[in-house]
């Protein structure tokens, strides 16, 4: 059975787990930076906003953890020898941890206050 | 591209012609010598200009070493300032000197090129391939880096030496408050190293991906080409802001251009926010590849594979791209908003994470198998030891609330050691004590070994461990003395005396190099550790004997006779089919043998040029224009000789072993020139994507330097001219590309116009700004609209001499559409350029006119 | 590797030292602030110690334990238990507590009961600035507070980026140029708590530390009214002549006594130096000697600060300043 070779892109596709992760974080502090700076947006919007960001990274990231497992998982039809992305899932997993821990501030801070004791 | 028959393994000796077995012989001899004749390195002091992976490798760890024991000696004299309060052993400008070059020595003349030079002289061997894919590329970062460093160095024996801190926070570092040349001597000097990294960056990407032995597939790599491919890529994408920080910061100070000063609208933590996006990946840019080699280390030492293989891939991926999302933590104490100090602090915990997942891979391997206690496990021991008390700090200072006591004391440094020594240091020296055997004609001692550890590691805690008390007890970083009621001295004098015992091991070490260690390319103590990946196979000049064809992780342990086959030439490339130096290029996930790569030999070219842009940025650095400009051109002339010899003439296919065929020439987005030339356009990408950072950035905090609604800009026309010039330039190229293949005039033609469009479109560019009495040093927006065509300079211009290249290959032959490589690499730059061009105007054009 | 019992020792002789910080010493908090700072502390190092031995005894099994422990560990599955499971949880939790008390002390920065300080950070001074009726108060180096009283610090600075701390009271917060920081803080009982700058700020940044003094609210309030008042007139004779020195020398140029024509202000507003603790930019105690030191000498007590050496005065003048200055109650 011959495989069909892989390309970098499917590498890096292979990465959306982090890349996912990193688009979340990115947008959250975009987000809260503009808000706080001129005019400024209300509090509560910055939290439905980093709310559905949340919502929406969790969401691709669990649609590509359950791809990643069914191309790569131990479940998978592919053969071990072709299983080069095998890191996917693991790594989507971790990431999924990532986006909660960055989505605590969301729910416990206020939205502008100063960073000081 | 030919795939090769599904079984890669070409052990059997009919595969070849049917000859006799004396015959066979004979030409396995021819061979043999064929390829020491090709790969030997030039002799005596000519070895300057060799450029084989092994040579440069030895100079590049051997530079690395002698900056570690000079910023290592500035460390015991701050600790003997250090050990008595009120000590007027040092004055306070001279420590504060040394403090910021034993800080800015260590990180950047010792730390990345450290690692990087393991990467050089372990990976080609590691990963089967008879080089690296730019073996010039490599000899050039060297020697940059060499002279640059010994000249940095230098300073502090004039008193000119920076000593703003190593991470250089204006405006304590602008003209005024830092008057003298000390802050340039790191901004041009430290500068211009980064680029020698980035270099190093991209042979070590297209190496890891590119040149891996047929059969080593992603999933058969070893673990240290998984570290050093993530550093690599996050080199490519974290040096760029600093490089952009530091551009800035000398506009400021040579011509006043105001980007941090916040009375004309620039702001200081803009700088903090460049330097700690670099900052912050550069740590873990230290560790990983550190991480990858006690993966490495930890298999052979307990002798079983590494257990959780897949874990441990996935932990540094997930370190490569976290770890950016942390550098807000340097900067807990600003007054930025705590949401989003919350979620740096959120970023900080998930990178703990993939270290805790490595660290338990390492104790589940040694417990599968069987720990051989010798030098390289007892440094890996205390690696795992410190590395992970430094962890935990680590975690401890993520922690928002808890910074804000611990920021900026000694608990930090008592944190940033213990990562940094435990998780690169430590592992530094496994590493030589283990691969010593692969790369000199005897192994080193192991008496002296131990010593040197348990100097080492006493020592190192002694020195470190108080200092997350004196911290906690309100001692503050970068003090040259404390007054005595504090009761700080007897903690002091302790850390002291450990430093002096690291520093004893540490000369243990030395001895044994000096008396033990005979660095050669070709004679090697052998596999003392049985280890079982290919850099262990017996070495060469010109690395394996032939190519293996891999079929596991540990191709030594699970493929029996693999060695002995290797050696008599069975499998591929066992000649040079062309002549010259040559390695195998193949596909990047499953190694499937693509094509034949053709290599440069030895050359001055590299050397030259290096020394001559040390020389440039130096000169310019005490401000001797003239003779530095004249040094850069002789530069560019010395790159322009060694790049007129790249692309040779293509010569259809040639037979690289095992029955395979490949061509070998290749151009197109197959070629790793190509490939090159992509890194180097994210490299350039990033530095933009920095510049578009800080012009936002700089908007959030300074709204008022904004041409206000109504303000007179630059005509729109001018912004849609220079656009138009972008595109038409984009669209020469196209033409320039599709010309190549029938009319090489027209072809030329069409490159001339491409270039003169980009120089035209810049020149628009800036002429409307001056025309509007705009002028860079009046604001920090100012400063920016004017840096956006500065950067657009920096790509252009390389553009110009690279058409300049392209215009002469094509008169003289060297061009056709057959050999098209130099102009690929034209053509993706000036699509790179008008895309740049074209933000560029987005945001200086449309950005002001789009709030007002 | 370390024998455990030595471990165990060295750990207990630092817990001991710990329990000895004194002033300047996180780990002897002044108030609720800097409490809840050292709880945490205490509850980090709690659980990176245990982590620590954790791991140290996972490596000392693996490398030659019992077989049955050592097969348990080389499994893929205590590896993701041990490395991802565990952290993950016990980060979760930790996360959230952190970030849990960023919320802050419920000062509220335009809380009317707040006392508002103004302190600007200088190479290598600190200018401090009370509001009292609606009139700006200034001195240096020295910051008095009322006890149980919520303080706002406001911050910035006029050079360099610098950074207050003092640690007894609560976690630091840096000046920086162009921009504005806050702290909140609160003492919980009267004492002397020494601060000192925690971001590098060239020179003699070593040197650049403070005193902030708790008071009882009554002897607060009356320790302002004295600042308020302008300067005091000299009492002695000797103290006079300190004057017309101190006027003819150009001191005024660059210091401020109020109610005098001294009104420069570069340097630190001496119209009350004599009621503080420290002279020469807070690194010598208050002593008439120490005055006369820091005006002969005061590059040699505090390099490279802007006050150059005063060699010009005899002995006989430079006691006649030493007291006027010492005067200035």
């Amino acid at each position: 059975m011959k495989a069909r070779p892989r390309s970098m892109l499917e590498f890096i596709m292979a990465l959306n787990g982090p890349i996912v992760w990193a688009a979340h974080f990115f947008f959250l502090y975009l987000a809260d930076a503009l808000a706080c700076s001129g005019p400024g947006l209300a509090s509560e919007t910055i939290r439905w906003i980093g709310a559905t960001a949340t919502v929406v990274a969790l969401a691709l990231t669990f649609l590509s953890l359950r791809i990643a497992r069914a191309t790569c998982g131990r479940g998978s039809r592919t053969a071990e020898a072709e299983q080069h992305f095998s890191f996917a899932p693991p790594l989507i997993v971790l990431s999924m941890v990532a986006i909660l821990w960055t989505s605590i501030p969301l729910l416990v801070l206020p939205t502008c206050a100063p960073g000081s004791v | 591209m030919q795939l090769p028959p599904i079984s890669l393994g070409c052990n059997s000796p009919m595969t070849d012609m049917v000859t006799s077995p004396a015959d066979d012989d004979t030409r396995r001899d021819a061979e043999r010598k064929q390829l020491g004749r090709i790969w030997a390195p030039p002799s005596g002091w000519r070895i300057i200009s060799a450029v084989n992976n092994t040579i440069v490798g030895y100079f590049y760890i051997g530079a690395a070493f002698l900056f570690f024991l000079l910023a290592g000696i500035l460390a015991l004299l701050m600790r003997t300032q250090l050990a008595v309060p009120s000590n007027t052993l040092l004055s306070p400008d001279t420590y504060n000197q040394i403090f910021t070059m034993h800080g800015t020595v260590m990180m950047f003349l010792f730390a990345v090129p450290a690692v990087e030079a393991m990467g050089i002289l372990l990976l080609p061997q590691m990963l089967g391939a008879r080089d690296l894919p730019f073996p010039r590329l490599g000899a050039f970062a060297f020697w940059a880096y060499f002279i640059g460093g010994l000249v940095f160095f230098g300073t502090l024996f004039f008193e000119l030496a920076p000593s703003g801190g190593w991470f250089m926070y204006p405006p304590l570092t602008s003209t005024r408050f830092s008057p003298g040349i000390g802050a340039d001597f790191w901004l041009l000097g430290i500068g211009f190293i980064e680029i020698s990294a980035i270099a190093g960056a991209i042979e070590i990407i297209v190496g890891v991906l590119r040149t891996r032995a047929p059969g080593m597939t992603l999933g058969r790599m070893p673990m240290f080409a998984w570290t050093m491919l993530i550093f690599a890529t996050m080199i490519v994408f974290a040096f760029p802001a600093v490089i952009l920080a530091t551009i800035m910061l000398e506009l400021e100070r040579a011509f006043g251009w105001p980007f941090f000063i916040a009375e004309k609208g620039g702001d200081a933590l803009l700088w903090q926010h460049l330097f700690w996006f670099f900052g912050h990946p550069e740590v873990y840019i230290i560790f990983l590849p550190a991480a990858g080699m006690v993966s490495m280390i930890v298999a052979t030492m307990a002798r079983t594979p590494l257990v959780a293989h897949n874990l441990i891939v996935v932990a540094l991926i997930a370190t490569g791209f976290f770890s950016f999302g942390l550098w807000v933590h340097h900067m807990f104490t600003t007054g930025i908003p705590v949401m989003s100090l919350s979620f740096f602090s959120a970023a900080s915990m998930a990178v703990a994470i993939p270290s805790g997942i490595q660290v338990f891979a390492w104790i589940a391997t040694i417990a599968s198998g069987r720990l051989q206690l010798a030098t390289p496990a007892l440094f890996i021991l205390g690696f795992l030891f410190i590395f992970t008390l430094g962890g935990l700090t680590g975690v401890m200072v993520a922690m928002v609330p808890f910074d804000w006591q611990a920021h900026d004391t000694y608990f930090v440094v008592a944190h940033l050691h213990y990562v940094l020594v435990g998780g690169m240091v430590f592992p530094l020296f496994a590493a030589i004590y283990y691969w010593a055997p692969a790369l000199s004609r005897t192994p080193l001692s192991e008496t002296l070994g131990r010593w040197s550890f348990c100097l080492m590691f006493l020592g190192f805690n002694v020195a470190f461990l108080p200092m997350h008390l004196l911290g906690l007890w309100g001692m503050p970083r970068r003090v040259y003395t404390y007054p005595a009621e504090m009761g700080w001295q007897t903690l002091n004098l302790v850390a002291t005396a450990g430093a002096f015992t690291l520093a004893a091991g540490v000369a243990v070490f030395l001895v044994d190099l000096i008396r033990n260690l005979r660095p050669s390319v070709s004679e090697h103590a052998g596999n003392v550790w049985s280890a079982g990946t290919l850099e262990w196979m017996p070495g060469h000049v010109f690395g394996p004997r032939s190519i293996p064809g891999v079929e596991s992780r540990y191709p030594l342990w699970h493929q029996a006779n693999l060695q002995q086959e290797s050696e008599t030439g069975r499998h591929y490339l066992p000649s040079a089919p062309t002549g010259g130096r040559e390695t195998i290029v193949t596909s990047p996930i499953e190694a499937l043998p693509q094509y034949l790569l053709r290599l440069p030999g030895p050359g001055w070219s590299p050397f030259l040029a290096a020394a001559f842009t040390a020389a440039f940025f130096m000169l310019l650095t005490v401000k001797w224009v003239t003779v530095a400009t004249a040094c850069g051109l002789l530069a560019i002339a010395f790159i322009l000789i060694w790049t007129w010899s790249n692309d040779p003439e293509p010569v259809g296919e040639v037979d690289i072993g095992c029955g395979v065929a490949a061509p070998a020439y290749m151009s197109g987005p197959a070629s790793p020139a190509w490939w090159a030339t992509v890194i180097v356009m994210l490299v350039a990408g990033s530095l933009y994507l920095s510049f578009v950072f800080s012009y936002l950035y700089l908007w959030t905090v300074a709204p008022k330097s904004w041409p206000a609604a109504g303000a007179p800009l630059v005509p729109i026309a001018n912004a849609w001219g220079a656009a138009a010039l972008l595109v038409a330039a984009g669209g020469a190229m196209l033409a320039a590309n599709t010309a190549l293949a029938f009319n090489r005039a027209g072809c030329a033609v069409l490159v001339c116009a491409s270039a003169a469009a980009l120089v035209l479109a810049l020149g628009l560019e800036v002429s409307g700004h001056l025309a509007t009495g705009l002028r860079p040093e009046a604001s920090g927006y100012a400063a920016l609209v004017y840096l956006a065509s500065a950067l657009q300079l920096e790509v252009v211009a390389a553009i110009v001499v690279i058409a300049l290249v392209v215009l002469a290959r094509l008169a003289c032959g060297r061009l056709s559409h057959a050999r098209r490589v130099t102009f690929e690499t034209l053509a993706l730059l000036t699509y790179y350029a008008v895309g740049q061009g074209l933000l560029g105007l987005l945001l200086v054009h449309g950005f002001p006119r789009g709030i007002g | 590797m370390i024998p455990r019992g030595r471990l165990a020792s060295i750990c207990l002789a630092l817990i001991t030292l710990a329990a000895c910080g004194g002033r300047q010493s996180a780990l002897n908090p002044q108030g609720p602030e800097a409490l809840r700072l050292t709880q945490l502390g205490w509850l980090l190092f709690a659980l990176g110690a245990g982590i620590l031995v954790l791991v140290v005894l996972a490596t000392a099994v693996a490398v030659r334990g019992p077989d049955r422990l050592r097969t348990l560990l080389a499994s893929a599955r205590t590896v993701i238990w041990a490395g991802v499971v565990f952290p993950v949880t016990t980060l979760t939790l930790l996360l959230g507590y952190g970030i849990w008390l960023t919320r802050g002390g419920g000062i509220a920065l335009d809380d009317p009961a707040a006392l508002r300080v103004t302190v600007v950070g200088e190479q290598w001074w600190w200018r401090v600035v009370y509001q009292h009726r609606g009139t700006a108060v200034a001195t240096a180096n020295e910051i008095r507070i009322p006890v149980g009283r919520p303080l706002l610090f406001v911050l910035t600075s006029a050079d360099v980026i610098h950074s207050f701390w003092v640690p007894n009271l609560g976690g630091k917060v840096d000046m920086i140029p162009g921009r504005t920081t806050h702290l909140r803080l609160r003492a919980d009982q009267p004492g002397v708590f020494r601060g000192q700058c925690a971001e590098y700020c060239g020179g003699s940044h070593a040197l650049m530390a403070l005193e902030v003094i708790s008071l009882s609210e009554p002897e607060f309030e009356s320790w302002l009214e004295d600042q308020a008042r302008p300067a005091a007139e000299p009492a002695t004779t000797e103290a006079r002549r300190g004057q017309e020195l101190f006027v003819a020398a150009g001191c005024g140029g660059c210091h401020t006594v109020r109610g005098t024509p001294a009104t420069g202000t570069v340097g630190p507003d001496l119209t009350h130096l004599g009621s503080r603790r420290s002279v020469g930019l807070d690194t010598l105690p208050m002593t008439e000697a120490n005055i006369r030191r820091f005006i002969r000498d005061g590059q040699h007590v505090k390099p490279g600060n802007p006050m150059p050496p005063f060699r010009i005065f005899s002995q006989a003048d430079l006691g006649a300043i030493a007291a006027y200055l010492a005067g200035l109650q």
